[in-house]
């Protein structure tokens, strides 16, 4: 079992809590989210907790994905992630990776912001868009990466350019740019889309299974990840224009005294040429 | 491509594991909140009622509103790993459900059983604990098995948020072929193993209830 | 997270964009009506058929039952979505993969699961009426078919209706397995709504427009259930207290 007693007593308290002060005031009484204090500093939370909690990609290869036959996270942002938990608690990258000082939980665009919100993640950095909205919300750093949207659909559509896709239905995940990034380029091609060209899923893999099973005919997301799903069926649609610019942030709470730790690292990484380093890594040039 | 590997295979059976050990743990919280609900529900009257109303509420609140959308919500406002959340929710909106079946239970015992037991100079409590219980939860035991099949089947809804129980952990391999086949034989193989632990659970049930008729 | 639902700024947003919930919500309707019907007649025949001296008859309805009640309902709602185009392609040699609009496989897909359990309700109905019912029928010139709709059937009303209409609520709540699917229904459109802003008063508003359609359902429920229970005592005294007339 993967409940350990105090989980036990835990599930009960807060289920007890919520008979007792109402169905709303009880999501709030989970009892581990008292008492720590950590509103006044972050940093100092996470250095007595001794881990730094991240939400990463588990499906987008090369930036972050679970490996199912080694059950470990992979990829660039995972050790990014190491990075920045190097520079929490003040030791080296390796260090940081061999102890482990980093507690990966696998996030979707849908759940990445409400998780930094509830305070379950101290960063994420999964392919994060930074856009105007979101920095109302959450605090990002200066841009790590930057990757493009493309449409991936099957060769036997005889789709061969964008302004085909007008009538089309489009897969694009729930909480993510996409939608607004292929609008805006089908409209330079001068067909217009309406919300009724796309649909949301929770996840990749139903967006991908809802391709292969022809229930939609488009399958638009970052190139980053459509990479995970592309096989000899399947291609990009016109890969040579290059729209919806994305440019990927780590987020953090907003207002916190992490954000500027996160930022200055990432800074540091840029300056020094470890993320270009990396890039060629993860073969993601 | 062939998506039955050793790897994959093991990937899908950890989702059932989980799927499982989920169930299980929600449904033994669900059953001690359940019996605290059908208790203040039943028996607090007069100026205890205000928690009467309280209970009703909760009652009706989960039995009107759909799972999905607790589950959601739970994911989204309380920390803790995955396994943590779901048998959190899953025990806030089951315990709902437990009480009404616990409180049609204590409604099937005879009043008579309650003022033996009070001649008898048991107080409230031990009464309760030693004669009134066991004996409602002889007589639900169908309907509780059967909500531990609701469980295991609505577990399949923590898909929606990334739990990797077993339709997840199915999906996610899904997502690696597109041949017809293959996903046919992997559905095959989902619902198979879906049915057969679903389908025990209810051939026990059955067997208890022919030999408590039996008897 | 919970400080933001207090947040004025986010419910003014939330209540601005109320219209994709509303359509969600109009979907949903749509979905619970024709689910419904489908569940009611599909759940009458097989009731009727576990009931007869048909043996086949009684086996199709067991198996359909069983695999029914005993698989998750979103695992055949995805079976139906990921597999069903491809496969209608494959029976009706289709060009491309037959798409199933999300109204129909909502519909098909709460209509096929609620309708096992209602075949199960049908049939305890059934077992509940007096043998001798048929048989007085049959003496008296009915045919079976005949003596089921107008003589047995009727008869069931009385303990049916509760666990029907608990039926009817719980195929309210299984909609949402349309979420899912991306199938523009309430829960959908909610998830969404949460997703693209970030603000939990999506989830609330659902939770309220969900209530308004469960809860009159819950009430009738319990009204039902009382009325159940009380029925054998209003009819030893007829004339007196007339019976009241059939809502449902």
């Amino acid at each position: 079992m993967s409940l350990s007693r105090r989980q036990f007593v835990q599930v009960f308290g807060a289920a007890a809590a919520v008979l007792g002060t109402g169905a709303l005031a009880g999501c709030n009484s989970d009892p581990a989210a008292s008492g720590s204090g950590d509103a006044s500093s972050k940093v100092e939370a996470i250095k007595s907790r001794g881990k730094l909690n991240c939400g990463v990609k588990a499906d987008v290869l090369g930036y972050g994905y679970l490996n199912t036959e080694t059950g470990e996270y992979e990829g660039l942002e995972i050790d990014l992630c190491y990075q920045i938990a190097a520079a929490v608690f003040g030791v080296s990258y390796e260090e940081a990776k061999e102890q482990g000082l980093c507690e990966f939980t696998t996030v979707t665009p849908k759940t990445r912001g409400p998780l930094i919100d509830n305070d379950s993640l101290d960063i994420v950095c999964a392919t994060y868009t930074i856009t105007d909205e979101r920095l109302e919300d959450w605090d990002f750093s200066d841009p790590y990466r930057v990757d493009h949207v493309g449409v991936m659909i099957m060769k036997s559509s005889g789709m061969e350019k964008l302004a085909d896709l007008d009538g089309k239905l489009i897969g694009v995940s729930q909480g993510s740019t996409t939608k607004d990034a292929v609008t805006a380029a089908v409209a330079e091609e001068g067909v217009e889309l309406t919300d009724g060209n796309f649909n949301e899923y929770p996840d990749y893999p139903s967006i991908n299974s809802a391709l292969e099973s022809g229930n939609i005919d488009a399958f638009a997301m970052d190139r980053s990840t459509l990479n995970t799903y592309m096989n000899d069926q399947k291609e990009l649609l016109e890969p040579e224009v290059e729209f919806g610019e994305q440019e990927y942030g780590i987020a953090t709470k907003k207002g916190s005294d992490l954000s500027e730790v996160v930022n200055d690292k990432v800074n540091e990484l840029l300056d020094n040429g470890w993320l270009e380093e990396e890039a060629t890594t993860w073969n993601l040039l | 491509m062939e998506i039955f590997t050793p790897a994959n295979v093991s990937f899908i059976m950890q989702g059932f594991l989980k799927t499982i050990e989920i169930s299980i743990l929600a449904i033994i919280f669900s059953v001690i909140l359940g019996t605290v609900l059908a208790l203040v529900k039943q028996y607090c009257t007069g100026k205890l009622s205000i928690f009467k109303w309280l209970v009703s509420a909760y009652i009706e609140l989960f039995r009107c509103t759909p799972n999905l959308l607790w589950i959601l919500f739970i994911y989204f406002t309380v920390k803790g790993n995955d396994i943590f959340i779901s048998v959190l929710a899953f025990t806030i909106f089951t315990s709902a459900v437990m009480a009404e079946i616990i409180r049609g239970g204590l409604n099937s015992i005879p009043k008579s059983q309650f003022e033996a037991a009070q001649s008898q100079g048991f107080g409230f409590f031990a009464s309760m604990r030693l004669i009134i219980l066991p004996q409602t939860f002889k007589t639900i035991i169908p309907a509780l098995f059967s909500q531990c099949t609701t469980v295991i089947k609505d577990s399949s809804y923590l898909a929606g948020i990334n739990v990797a129980e077993f339709m997840f952990s199915a999906k996610v391999v899904m997502g690696y072929t597109s041949d017809l086949s293959q996903v046919l034989l992997l559905y095959g193989f989902v619902f198979a193993l879906y049915f057969v632990l679903n389908f025990g659970i209810s051939l026990i049930v059955r067997a208890y209830q022919r030999r408590v008729v039996a008897a | 997270m919970l400080e933001g639902l207090f947040d004025p700024r986010r419910w003014e947003i939330t209540l601005s964009s109320m219209e994709g919930f509303w359509e969600g919500f109009a979907f949903t309707l749509q979905v619970v009506i024709a689910g419904l019907a489908l569940s009611l007649v599909l759940g009458t025949v097989l009731g009727v058929f576990s009931t007869t001296r048909s043996r086949i008859l009684r086996g199709i309805s067991r198996v359909y039952v069983e695999f029914f009640q005993n698989t998750p309902l979103p695992v055949q709602v995805f079976f139906y979505y990921m597999a069903g185009p491809r496969v209608l392609q494959a029976i009706l040699g289709a060009p491309s993969p037959v798409r199933l609009s999300s109204f129909a496989i909502g519909a098909l897909g709460v209509g096929l699961y609620h309708a096992a359990y209602i075949s199960e309700v049908i049939r305890t109905g059934i077992e509940a009426v007096p043998r001798g019912q048929m048989e007085a029928a049959l003496s008296q010139g009915f045919t079976r078919v005949q003596a089921y709709i107008y003589i047995i059937l009727p008869q069931t009303f009385k303990v049916i209706l509760p666990p029907l209409c608990n039926q009817a609520l719980n195929l309210v709540k299984n909609t949402s397995v349309l979420a899912l699917i991306a199938g523009g229904d309430l829960m959908y459109n909610a998830d969404n709504f949460v997703s693209t802003y970030g603000y939990l008063q999506g989830y609330i508003m659902a939770c309220v427009l969900y209530f308004i359609i469960c809860f009159p359902l819950a009430l009738l429920v319990q009204w039902l259930e009382k009325r159940s229970k009380k029925r054998p005592r209003a009819k030893t005294i007829p004339g007196i207290a007339p019976e009241p007339a059939k809502e449902a």
